[in-house]
């Protein structure tokens, strides 16, 4: 496949590998509003932690204001308990980038190892952790999700092993596809000639060169796992209730939806904003990293 | 061919007995029984004993899973904990509601996804090209819940022509939740369809096609999207499966009387038995589904059903990677 040597190509300039694919993502302009937005909400998750306090502002009840529409005070009205919508959910944006990032970093670390480990090894290794995969695979993910936030318990660490777990078969599978291709190349023979532990062939060799799929894979992964995440969490298996998580808010919004519409209308915008700039950012990316795949 | 599909259904065999044993170790590890969900409290502590007895929660939780397995080796799924209920029944009384409401979504998506991913191919580049890609980039974003949601605000409370959920009202109460399962597939089917029919767009044999004074509309029609056919087809495939196994989240903003919402009220009333049942069978459904995506390949593409039949003649190792 590609290796360093081939994708520098012959520009004025020798960029690295990461400095090419950045210049042509620069040209994008749809994954440049995506990294925007993205780095907009990171921020506002990192000021809202810092600065804002969790029991007064965000889950402190306050009854004589309750169910206001949005007016100049609430921008965004106030929900069932008079907590203002727009800083519960401001403040909920951390969550769902906690489990975006989190639970695609757990399922890429566990399924890009296991898929090295599978392709590199070949035999009963390979044997194994596929059908291993294959039988994970084939349980529905929001199931999978729904009975292991049931056996841990409701809470933001056990929602991202959950959401976690179910992506690692994705990963597992592109890996040993691409480790397939590179096993027998001949700077792994090299490698393996010159007396190089396999771990360390694994980890120097195969896994850097089959990077840019995983990180396809990985990049479109973070947009779907928030929303499984949020759907999780709407059904009641994920964040537990005063918690701002937008999809515990959406859920608990239900009630109100005939009076009071805007606690639903202005989280669910928030999820679509922010799976859409994750979606398009790994569109961007895709193209970047893959120039044969561009249009 | 043959073959190939009884393999595939043996296959199958090994994953219910897998898949059991994980949502029944899972279900049995998690805080909580049974006893939780029935009332006990008015129980005196014999009859407390005899309800431990009767759902053996005083022996191992293998003991529990072997019952189990005995009992569905005689194809027999247990009844529901809770419920008392045959799963078996349950399941397939609920499955058709599921199953129409997925192939509601199924024919609003494909007819939307479709028409729009070609539309979208032709004009590549252009700015209708960037409405197309917008609109089903914004599809495949949307979380099913907000969708549905935002539907019914729309639609059942500001002006109110569907109901907000139910079974009762028979079409009508069907078009929110159709609409909102297959928007969501129109985004993911008319990616698809954009991208492969680029790929065929540049083919030396739709130029062919033109030159012999082929009409464009059938060049599209028959040269480009009969080629460009299978990759949407895993597409939809893949979604409808998804749609039918992920049917929860739909199912219980509009209180749709579905397998999803039953799976959710499974889980949590700790019912391991009906649990166990439910995502067995919807395990099954998932599996034949994909199955039957790859038998359609074969419909398609003839150059794929010489393929199993070249395969059967030299033996074996035939889709190694499904």
């Amino acid at each position: 496949m590609k290796n360093p040597e081939t994708a520098v190509t012959t520009k004025k300039k020798n960029r690295s590998r990461a400095g090419e694919t950045w210049h042509r993502l620069k040209k994008n302009k749809g994954a440049m509003l995506g990294l925007a937005i993205i780095i907009l909400l990171v921020l506002i998750a990192l000021y809202t932690s810092i600065f804002w306090d969790y029991n007064t502002m965000i889950v402190k009840v306050n009854i004589p204001e309750r169910v206001q529409p949005p007016s100049p005070v609430h921008p965004f009205g106030t929900d069932d308990m008079g907590r203002d919508v727009l800083i519960r959910t401001l403040y909920g944006t951390r969550y769902s980038l906690i489990i975006g990032f989190g639970a695609t970093a757990i399922g890429l670390i566990i399924g890009v190892l296991l898929g090295a480990v599978a392709g590199y090894f070949g035999g009963i290794y390979e044997d194994i952790i596929m059908r291993a995969t294959d039988i994970f695979a084939s349980i529905p993910a929001i199931l999978m999700g729904m009975v292991i936030v049931c056996v841990l318990g409701a809470s933001l660490p056990n929602l991202l092993i959950a959401v976690g777990i179910t992506a690692v078969p994705a990963f597992t599978r592109i890996t040993r596809s691409m480790v397939l291709t590179i096993r027998n190349q001949e700077y792994i023979e090299a490698a393996k000639c010159i007396g190089t532990p396999n771990l360390k062939i694994i980890i120097t060799e195969v896994i850097p060169n089959s990077l840019s799929p995983i990180i396809v894979v990985a990049s479109s992964r973070i947009g779907s796992c928030t929303i499984q995440a949020a759907g999780l969490s709407f059904l009641g298996f994920g964040v537990p209730a005063p918690a701002p998580e937008w999809g515990a808010m959406i859920s608990l919004s239900r009630n109100y939806i005939r009076t009071a519409p805007w606690m639903t209308l202005f989280p669910s915008l928030f999820i679509i904003i922010m799976v859409l700039a994750f979606n398009i950012l790994g569109d961007g990316l895709r193209d970047a990293l893959d120039p044969k795949l561009k249009r | 061919m043959i073959r190939y599909i009884i393999k595939r259904l043996l296959w199958l065999i090994p994953i219910i007995f897998c898949v059991a044993f994980i949502i029944y170790a899972l279900i049995d590890l998690a805080p909580g029984t049974i006893l939780d969900t029935i009332s006990t409290e008015n129980l005196s502590p014999e009859e407390y004993q005899q309800l431990v007895e009767q759902y053996d929660l005083d022996k191992p939780m293998i003991y529990r899973y072997a019952k189990y397995m005995l009992n569905l080796l005689r194809g027999d799924l247990g009844r529901g904990e809770a419920t008392g209920l045959d799963v078996w029944r349950e399941y397939t009384s609920r499955f058709p509601a599921t199953l129409k409401l997925a192939i509601a979504g199924l024919i609003i998506g494909v007819a939307l996804a479709i028409p729009l991913g070609i539309i979208a191919a032709k004009n590549a580049g252009t700015w209708v090209d960037n409405l197309v890609t917008g609109f089903t980039m914004i599809g495949i974003s949307m979380p099913s819940f907000c969708l549905g949601l935002i539907l019914i605000i729309c639609f059942s409370y500001k002006i109110n022509i569907f109901p907000a959920g139910g079974f009762d009202s028979g079409i009508r109460s069907m078009v929110l939740p159709a609409v909102a399962s297959g928007l969501l597939m129109a985004g993911t089917t008319a990616r698809q369809t954009r991208s492969s029919m680029l790929e065929v767009m540049r083919a030396d044999y739709l130029r062919t096609a033109r030159a012999k004074g082929v009409p464009e509309k059938r060049v599209i029609r028959k040269h480009a999207l009969g080629n460009a056919l299978i990759p949407i087809i895993t597409s939809i495939g893949n979604t409808l499966a998804i749609m039918l196994a992920g049917s929860a989240v739909v199912e219980s903003v509009f209180s749709w009387p579905g397998v999803g919402r039953l799976t959710v009220q499974a889980v949590n009333s700790r019912d391991a038995t009906l649990t166990c049942g439910c995502v067995i069978l919807t395990c099954i459904v998932f599996v034949v589904l994909l199955l039957i995506v790859d038998l359609l390949y074969a419909l398609v593409d003839p150059r794929i059903k010489a393929q199993y039949t070249a395969k059967k003649r030299k033996g074996e190792k035939k889709h190694e990677k499904s």
